[in-house]
């Protein structure tokens, strides 16, 4: 077999190109501290990790969304413990009144009746940035109205309160294939088994005003509390829930960034211990190409 | 006697002369060392008859060009098989950096912001700084795709511009190539040393199989080219190539034909050939993103649009508008009156602001397996990934035909290479040869002035 300079040189230039480009290959997952330039460093791999980044980025938004439906229930919650106040107020002053026959105490409580019934008015017509909270999904409506009639005094009687939002809720996803149905509309609060709360409450102060017993309310209004504690019961359950279900999607983040950590990320000790393998095979074929310039028959000649 | 002394001087003589001719010829190999396109030569020593067929001396009869044309060959081969997947390997990587799946701001980066969009709409639907957002996102991606299949385009004309340019380029080494031949016919009849002019020929040649995959044929000392049967120098004769780019079933071809009879070439390596499966390749990748492009302006039903088109904007009013919508150039992008006004995107399913689940249901549209069995994400990182098998696929080949190539240049160097070391043992053997000679002349001349002294 012949052997030419110029297979030498191609040997010497190919080994030093492979090199230099193993080189490059080796200090870009250095600096970069991925094993991944490009797809086609692994094609199968490529796809698993766009898959988990998808994953992370939809479970990051599954918390936030979730995050905002736990803000909104403590909204909610912070709504119904005033209405709660409002209510067991009026409840106390009641019983207090309930043994006096005088008109200056009838007439106060009256007066403190129309209050709360404004007072929860306010409370349920209350808004987050945007819109109305408990209208339903008709966010841009004021959810309740008093409708006052005019008295021959010329003062306003409050006759009635009307629910002028609907009765539809919003869905926000919490997973892929899972929704939150959430939030209260204005119905779901005032109304339960003795009625409407506001109907109740205005009975009551037509039954004092016209000095009928109102003891009857006592129960009225205890069910009404039961019904505002039910919700404040599910609402924390729903949260305990949803806070769970967060700790849960955590985890799964935290899984996936490891899947995503283990396909993507170098591992820094062996990958220097091959940079440093590939310098040395590029030193040694530099001393070999040396070599080769000295040892030729023209230099003993 | 004096005639046999003058002989003995006469032989001496021409192995003077003949080893000093092969000093020049080894001279010429080692000052031609590097010369890639160079072929060793030989010197073809043989003895001269004298009178009487008695001792007549040596002589150099001929300069013999080492070549071997079965190795010849493999190297042409080899270099059009090496040519093709290097061309092939730039263009694919090229798209693959395009389509940037890794990287940050790839097209599914883009689309799960938009996705993201949706879902904070979803929550606050009545919110127009989240409406400009989902418009926003949704710009961010559409751009993206029609950046990415501008790119491809791009790289697409840059592939025929560049064919257009080159097989100018081989048409030129071609008719080169039968000047050569012409050339070399004329020194031959005149009894000339055509080897020079014979590397310049091969050298052509090599040059020539970069582009297109060739055979050569040297039937009846008439030297050919011939590319799968078409022949394309004669002798003297050279058909230019033309090419055609057509576009059949949506995928781009480019038609090879000799331009004086427009007989088809088929050219199955070399640069040409890859520029053709570079254009399909591509074409096929914008085949997909065309697809998803489809996937999300089409308004069938239970379509991305369909369901914008059934939503209620924020004024209540039932939106039956498409989201996405093909633009003048033919790629995709936000309906215009949505973008002008983000109150028109439809994220309610009722007439009622609040009701963000037509923005959810959007969301969830876009993960859901309704496009070719997967969700439009798996799709668009499914052509990332299968860019990916095609560049590697490409740069395997790219590095098995490098070393096919090296291997058989090393083949060829064996045999027409020159070796410094070799050259220069046979240039100290001649040196030795031509003292003996020199030696054996000055006897000779010797011998005689003795024998015309003792005539004296």
């Amino acid at each position: 077999m012949r052997i030419t300079e110029s297979i030498l040189t191609r040997s010497f230039l190919n080994s030093l190109n492979n090199t230099m480009r193993d080189l490059y290959i080796s200090s870009n997952k250095l600096s970069s501290g991925k094993k991944l330039q490009t797809p086609s460093d692994s094609p199968s791999e490529t796809q698993i990790i766009c898959d988990y980044k998808l994953n992370e980025k939809s479970l990051n938004q599954f918390i936030k969304n979730i995050e905002y439906i736990i803000s909104r229930y403590e909204l909610y919650d912070s709504c119904i413990d005033s209405i709660y106040n409002e209510i067991a107020n009026i409840k106390e002053k009641i019983s207090r009144s309930g043994a006096s026959n005088s008109s200056e105490i009838k007439n106060n409580l009256v007066e403190e009746i129309n209050l709360t019934i404004k007072n929860i008015v306010f409370t349920l017509n209350r808004r987050d940035s945007t819109s109305y909270i408990f209208s339903g999904t008709d966010g841009l409506k004021k959810p309740f109205e008093i409708v006052t009639e005019t008295q021959s005094d010329g003062s306003q009687k409050i006759v009635s309160v009307e629910y002028k939002g609907n009765n539809l809720k919003n869905k926000i996803h919490i997973s892929d294939n899972e929704y939150e149905i959430f939030g209260f509309t204005g119905n779901e609060i005032v109304n339960y088994n003795y009625g409407n709360i506001f109907d109740i409450l205005i009975n009551l102060r037509e039954d004092l005003m016209r000095g009928y017993d109102i003891s009857v309310y006592q129960d009225k209004l205890n069910e009404y509390f039961n019904h505002l504690n039910k919700i404040i019961v599910n609402n924390g359950s729903r949260i305990n829930n949803l806070n769970l279900k967060i700790e849960l999607i955590k985890k799964e983040i935290l899984n996936t960034q490891s899947s995503i950590s283990d396909i993507e990320d170098i591992d820094y000790s062996q990958e220097i211990v091959k940079y440093t393998s590939i310098k040395n095979r590029y030193e040694i074929i530099m001393r070999l190409i040396e070599n080769m310039q000295n040892n030729n028959i023209s230099n003993y000649l | 006697m004096f005639m046999g002394n003058f002989t003995s001087l006469n032989i001496g003589l021409t192995a003077l002369r003949t080893f000093k001719q092969y000093q020049e010829i080894l001279g010429n190999n080692i000052t031609n060392v590097s010369n890639e396109n160079y072929k060793r030569r030989e010197a073809i020593i043989e003895p001269i008859r004298g009178p009487d067929n008695l001792y007549g001396g040596v002589k150099l009869s001929s300069i013999k060009r080492i070549v071997d044309y079965f190795i010849e060959s493999e190297v042409r081969t080899s270099i059009s098989d090496y040519e093709k997947h290097k061309i092939l390997s730039s263009i694919i990587s090229e798209v693959e950096e395009n389509l940037s799946a890794l990287g940050e701001g790839s097209i599914l980066d883009k689309l799960t912001d938009f996705w993201k969009s949706l879902e904070e709409v979803s929550k606050n639907s009545q919110d127009i700084t989240l409406r400009r957002e989902v418009v926003s996102k949704a710009k961010d991606f559409t751009q993206k795709i029609n950046s990415t299949l501008n790119k491809n385009y791009f790289i697409e004309s840059k592939i025929i511009k560049k064919l257009n340019v080159e097989i100018k380029e081989v048409n030129n080494k071609l008719k080169e190539i039968a000047e050569l031949n012409q050339e070399i016919k004329s020194a031959i009849l005149l009894g000339n040393d055509a080897n020079s002019l014979k590397d310049i020929r091969d050298s052509i040649v090599d040059e020539v199989s970069k582009y297109i995959n060739i055979e050569v044929s040297e039937k009846d000392e008439e030297y050919k080219l011939v590319i799968n049967g078409i022949v394309l120098v004669n002798g003297n004769n050279y058909f230019s190539l033309e090419s055609k780019v057509y576009e059949e079933n949506g995928t781009k071809n480019i038609d090879f034909f000799l331009k004086e009879y427009g007989v088809n070439v088929d050219i199955s390596s070399g640069k040409f050939s890859a520029y053709n499966r570079a254009l399909n390749d591509i074409e096929n990748i914008n085949l997909k993103i065309k697809q998803a492009i489809y996937f999300l302006t089409s308004n069938n039903v239970n379509t991305f649009n369909y369901l914008h088109k059934n939503g209620y904007d924020i004024y209540g009013n039932l939106s039956n508008k498409d989201f996405f919508v093909i633009d003048e150039t033919g790629g995709i992008t936000v309906n215009p009156l949505i973008e002008a006004e983000p109150g028109l995107f439809a994220a309610s399913k009722t007439p009622y602001i609040s009701d963000g689940t037509n923005a959810s249901e959007l969301a969830s549209f876009l993960k859901s397996s309704n496009f070719n069995n997967s969700s439009i994400f798996n799709f668009i990182s499914e052509i990332s990934s299968a860019t990916g098998y095609l560049s590697q696929n490409y740069n395997n080949l790219l590095e098995i035909s490098n070393n096919i190539k090296n291997s058989n240049l090393s083949k060829r160097d064996m045999i027409s290479g020159v070796s410094i070391d070799e050259e220069m043992l046979k240039l100290l053997e001649i040196q030795k040869y031509y003292s003996v000679v020199a030696k054996y002349v000055t006897i000779s001349n010797e011998i005689l002035e003795e024998m015309i002294r003792i005539l004296k």
